[in-house]
């Protein structure tokens, strides 16, 4: 990590941005390129954190939907959870979510951030622009129920979220969904929101954060 | 400012459950330096160094002294800095505090307004209510007296806002209160299975068995909450929260706490209530003077904070408890003068044998008819004692017994505040003279005291038998409940013995007397409701606590009938003060943000709200608004301009249906849209009222992009996957609102600039004409474009993924420089297409505009057989039209209208303007408004009302600018 720690990238470079990319810069942090934008690599030593959110908005993710969305995926060589609601890892290290039974979205790998494939690949489906509509935040470590307690009313406690869950709920009033994230030590939530209220929704998070010291962070901090 | 550091009314350790003896805290109150230990409250602190005089009264302002001690009445109320009506017999000790009494005129030992007192014959129940209602005009000069005399304490209104919060908890069982049976429920319910959160009131786990004494010896309280607190901690299902109010109920137990600065918002799947029941007062002359308590407030005072609460005391009671408060007294070195039974034979021997051991008296069949005062009424210093000789009177024989401490109990009244809000019926037993709850809704319990069980050992059977029907109700057991019973009467019949002199209070929050009940039966308030709203009995701070009982009980008597049927007063949320901060603490007001937000703030433009996004009004200083926009407008007239309409909705329509749903949403034919051209599209809903319009692209034969208002697209979408579910079309319908941002390049210029940027896709006028759908490549961002005149002039909507936003933006501008390109304004687009003529659904049309009113029928297709609304449009159209939007303009140097202005035929009013603005293309004001069908033909005139004065306008055709279209189509 000490050679991103002496990148020079900033966001403005690429085209594609993540809409919290100001905060980050802001706050001092480094980023490294990650699927032809911006990745927040690190924000210093937080070696000491217990809990910390990464944005992961230029990360790859692609939805796609209809009664062939679940088949197409599968013959994909992804893997498909078995029922609504539940998100399972592929071997490739990408992340497939199914939101309902005509519905799944497809996270990238969180180290390259890069999926196998995109929605253009899935004719027989119809695309969701998940890229762009929804910003990608990981909530990682300790004490994530009782954070998430104050912006959810959906218990998010191990043994009603185990991993593996999914819930499509209310996050300080707006949509979200809430993956569980499974086979990964630890606990991990991905937060995937409306894109035009990250900033908003980043706010509330580290507000929550706050009272378990809990703070931003960059890829380092998982890996 | 005196120091005042003595505790010499602290008794030894272990008494003092509460205190950290190693930890001095000193305080201030009324500016005199006081000093306690960190775990003593307000009044325990001041009581440690002899003080008891803490607050006065409400109406006479009699010297108040602590009650309960357990924050259940409003005699310590205290204010804190600018915090007023702390209970200072809860709130705790904190370095440097500063406390001050509430309600004196003058100081709080030397009241001014204590006079008040002795004028208390001529201020009865409702007084005011009589006395200033004439002759006219009188409360007028009162009212300002009154309210100077009303309210407690002071508002800090320059207070700095502090952070509270509020938290989800989630839970298989709740118990209330960790007395006995919620300790027992807690660890039957854990030990069955179920996640348990046991919330407590006070700082300490063990309700009644941190205070009370439960037998002669007094080491079975100890021994047992000892016990069970092992029992607790070491469970691993076992949440506890103290020093937690749970403060109401809510349908399927959801249940608000309030610790601290957080209010926590509990779904519990079962509620068990164990609160447990309040102690209640004996209503006599003077019950309420400093050194007068309830039994359980002299033994929190010694257990919890090692307070010896007087040197000689005389304890009245109508059940056992007396008795044990009487041995707890003694041992700690009060000298028990007396103990008045207000039973008469109703003792047990071995409680009279303990008494006699220790020397103390009993009066049997006797009350405290009065207590006399230290002067100024500060502390009581004798109890006239007197035999009962018949419900509610006593003899002439007096003996009067000097003390500095009363100790009293008349009984119980269940702490029924919850279990009512859950619509518990409060039924009234004769026999037992208490009250009983029945009739709770499914998953919620009842246990312990609150339930009317009180010997020990049937308290903690009873709280186990709560715990068995929660864990039956959730699958984890299917045990039969044993049935628990209590053969203890602690309430005696009538604890009422009113004084000819009065000041025998039922309730002392409001200074109410037995005669003020009574009084207002007299007057015709027999219903207990109105008793309350006339007397004010029970709407203090303690809300009926204490008062409640007997009050139910002197109406029942004053009318002629039961407790139950007269019945108390409705118990409703909040069950204890809370903060409107508690409320209004965190609230999330969600945002949202276009990706060229930023940019728009580093170009200074004045932002405005518009739904929950925020969009540039225009750039540059707020103070010159027209200014701004008139040169914006210009620039766009006659350069090219930038601005950011990323907030429009947007939504995809994909599948074999896609065109035929189109058709059956929008007025216009979808069918035969051609692919590569957009088209407007307008919604109108059932009953035929324009709500919504947009710009529907063709991308291809199955395939349409369509745009939607800002505040409009959650609904259209909404209503599309409503219509969709019953229509079942073989369409994907999805709303990419923010998948997509965009900005509309508009101005001659405009071609110019984008040709910069797009090498893939001809732009010339025949290669990319007015209406024209495309994508393209965007200097290497990916574009849908969409050639569009809202603004009139030559334009290009440029949609692009919201990844790219910011870059897009940039890329504009940066090409744009050359072409001296400007960004403007959503109040400077708006004067744009006023000048065009174009209307804003919503701005320019209301909750009944139907597409006649609106000259949009051009918009509607006839000759298909179906759309959202098409009857009602029908049948609207086929009605007389009544007004119309028409275009009006009126000179520059007129007085200009502003939106809302109504239109007037002579009285009538025949509509209102809905847009208006100085055009500076057009050197005229120019404006849309609904006039009357007679005034609507170009050439007529309109009478608009302006600051009071008729403006005549002149009606013209749309639109102003450019009647040939020619700028927008070139």
């Amino acid at each position: 990590m000490s050679d991103v720690m002496k990148s020079t990238i900033t966001p403005e470079t690429y085209l594609v941005r993540s809409p919290l990319y100001r905060l980050h810069k802001a706050a001092g942090a480094h980023f490294d390129e990650c699927s032809s934008a911006a990745q927040v690599t690190s924000y210093g030593d937080r070696s000491a954190v217990s809990t910390a959110l990464i944005d992961l908005s230029v990360n790859h993710r692609f939805g796609v939907r209809g009664p062939n969305a679940l088949a197409a995926l599968a013959a994909a060589g992804l893997s498909v959870p078995d029922k609504p609601n539940q998100c399972v890892n592929s071997s490739n290290g990408e992340t497939v979510l199914r939101l309902s039974n005509t519905e799944c979205w497809v996270l990238g790998a969180m180290e390259s951030g890069a999926c196998s494939a995109d929605s253009s690949a899935f004719a027989d489906c119809y695309p969701v622009y998940c890229q762009d509509s929804h910003a990608c935040l990981l909530l990682s470590g300790e004490h994530l129920p009782d954070i998430m307690a104050k912006l959810c009313g959906v218990d998010l406690s191990e043994h009603a979220f185990p991993k593996g869950a999914i819930a499509q709920t209310s996050v300080a009033r707006i949509n979200a969904i809430i993956s569980h994230l499974p086979d990964r030590e630890g606990t991990h939530f991905v937060i995937l929101c409306d894109s035009a209220a990250a900033e908003y929704l980043w706010g509330c998070l580290l507000d929550a954060m706050g009272e378990f010291g809990g703070q931003a962070a960059g890829l380092d901090y998982l890996f | 400012m005196t120091s005042m550091i003595d505790n010499s009314m602290r008794l030894n350790a272990p008494m003092g459950l509460l205190l950290n003896r190693d930890n001095a805290v000193e305080f201030l109150f009324e500016g005199q330096r006081y000093q306690g230990y960190a775990g003593d409250c307000i009044a325990s602190a001041l009581l440690a160094n002899d003080r008891w005089l803490m607050s006065r009264s409400f109406k006479y302002h009699r010297p108040r002294g602590p009650l309960t001690m357990a924050g259940q009445d409003a005699n310590t109320l205290v204010q804190l800095g600018g915090d007023p009506n702390a209970l200072a017999d809860r709130t705790p000790i904190a370095p440097n505090m500063q406390i001050e009494g509430q309600n004196y005129n003058g100081t709080l030992d030397k009241d001014r307004d204590a006079m008040l007192g002795h004028f208390g014959r001529f201020m009865p129940v409702g007084f005011y209510y009589r006395s200033f209602f004439k002759p006219m005009g009188v409360w007028d000069k009162w009212e300002g007296v009154i309210r100077e005399k009303a309210g407690l304490g002071r508002l800090d209104l320059n207070f700095e806002p502090e952070y509270y919060d509020k938290k989800y908890l989630f839970t298989d069982v709740m118990v209330v209160g960790s007395g006995p049976a919620g300790l027992s429920a807690a660890l039957k319910a854990a030990d069955g299975g179920a996640q348990v959160l046991l919330v407590e009131e006070m700082p300490l786990v063990g309700g009644a068995l941190a205070y009370n004494r439960f037998d002669i010896e007094g080491i079975e309280a100890d021994r047992l909450r000892a016990e069970l607190i092992a029992k607790v901690e070491a469970h691993d299902k076992i949440t506890v929260m103290v020093d937690t109010v749970c403060n109401a109920w809510f349908t399927d137990n959801y249940l608000p706490l309030i610790q601290g600065k957080r209010l926590f918002k509990v779904r519990a799947k079962e509620c068990i209530i164990a609160s447990g029941a309040y102690e209640q007062h004996v209503v006599f002359r003077n019950n309420d003077l400093p050194g007068v308590v309830m039994c359980s407030a002299a033994t929190r005072m010694m257990k919890l904070y090692a307070i010896k609460p007087g040197q000689s005391a005389v304890v009245l009671t109508g059940n056992d408890d007396g008795y044990l408060t009487a041995l707890e007294l003694n041992d700690h070195g009060v000298n028990v003068k007396a103990v008045v039974d207000m039973r008469e034979g109703a003792a047990p021997m071995d409680l009279i044998d303990a008494l006699s051991k220790r020397g103390i008296t009993l009066h049997q069949g006797y009350t405290v008819y009065e207590a006399l005062a230290e002067k100024g009424n500060k502390r009581v210093k004798a109890v006239d004692v007197r035999k009962i000789t018949a419900k509610g009177e006593v003899g002439n024989a007096s003996r009067v017994i000097d003390c500095d401490l009363l100790c009293m109990s008349a009984g119980y009244m269940p702490a029924y505040q919850l279990l009512c809000q859950a619509g518990a019926q409060l039924s009234y037993a004769d026999d037992l003279a208490e009250f009983t709850l029945s009739k709770l809704p499914e998953h919620l319990h009842i246990a312990g005291s609150v339930n009317g069980i009180h010997q020990l050992d049937s308290v903690m059977a009873d709280g186990q038998r709560a715990a068995q029907l929660a864990l039956n109700n959730l699958n984890l057991s299917d045990e039969l409940p044993g049935k628990v019973s209590c053969s203890v009467k602690p309430n005696f019949d009538w604890p009422i013995f009113s004084h000819p002199k009065g000041k025998d209070f039922v309730d002392f929050d409001e200074d109410l007397q037995a005669k003020d009940i009574v009084n207002a039966t007299r007057l015709g308030y027999r219903d207990v409701q109105l008793v309350k709203r006339f007397s004010t009995v029970g709407m203090g701070p303690s809300q009926g606590r204490h008062s409640a009982l007997p009050t139910a009980r002197l109406v029942a008597n004053s009318t002629d009938r039961t407790v139950t049927e007269t019945g108390v007063t409705t118990a409703r949320p909040p069950f204890a003060p809370e903060k409107l901060a508690h409320i209004a603490g965190r609230i999330f007001d969600p945002y949202r943000r276009t990706p060229m937000h930023h940019r728009h703030l580093e170009l200074g433009a004045k932002m405005i709200p518009a739904g929950n996004w925020r969009r540039p009004a225009f750039y540059g200083d707020p103070n010159e608004r027209d200014a701004c926009i008139h040169t914006e407008s210009v620039h766009v007239r006659n350069k090219v301009g930038l601005i950011d309409v990323s907030t429009l909705g947007g939504i995809e329509l994909k599948g074999p249906d896609a065109a035929e749903f189109m058709n059956r949403i929008y007025t216009f034919a979808f069918l035969k849209q051609p692919v590569g051209k957009t088209r407007y599209a307008v919604y109108t809903n059932e009953h035929g009222v324009v709500i919504d319009d947009g710009v529907a692209c063709r991308i291809a034969e199955d395939h349409f992009y369509v745009t939607a208002t800002t505040s409009g697209v959650d609904r259209v979408y909404r209503d599309m996957t409503k219509w969709n579910a019953q229509w079942r079309l073989d369409v994907d319908i999805l709303n990419v609102t923010s998948a997509y941002c965009a900005v509309n390049l508009a101005g001659p210029d405009a071609r110019k600039v984008l040709e910069t940027l797009v090498t893939d896709t001809d732009l010339s006028p025949e290669g990319f004409p007015f209406l024209a759908y495309g994508e393209a490549d965007v200097a290497g961002i990916p574009a849908r474009l969409l050639r569009v005149g809202f603004v009139g002039e030559l334009g290009y909507e440029i949609h692009v993924p919201s990844r790219y936003g910011e870059a897009l933006w940039d890329l504009l501008m940066d090409a744009g420089k050359a072409f001296d390109i400007k960004p403007f304004g959503v109040e400077t687009q708006r004067l744009l297409r006023l000048e065009k003529g174009h209307v804003i659904v919503s701005q320019d049309t209301d909750g009944m505009s139907h597409p006649g009113e609106l000259s949009m029928t051009w918009a509607v297709n006839r000759k298909k057989p179906f759309f959202v609304g098409c009857r009602s449009v029908d049948i609207v159209m086929a009605q007389p039209q009544t007004r119309k939007l028409v275009g009006f303009v009126l000179p520059a140097e007129s007085k200009k209208p502003e939106e809302g202005h109504l239109v007037l035929e002579g009285d009538a009013i025949t509509g209102n303007v809905t847009s208006c603005e100085y055009s500076p293309a057009l050197k005229q004001i120019v404006g849309l408004a609904f006039a009357g069908i007679n005034s609507s033909q170009p050439g007529d005139h309109i009478y608009i009302r302006v600051d009071g004065q008729l403006v005549e306008a002149e009606v013209v055709n749309l639109p102003f600018y450019d009647p040939d279209n020619l700028r927008q189509e070139m």
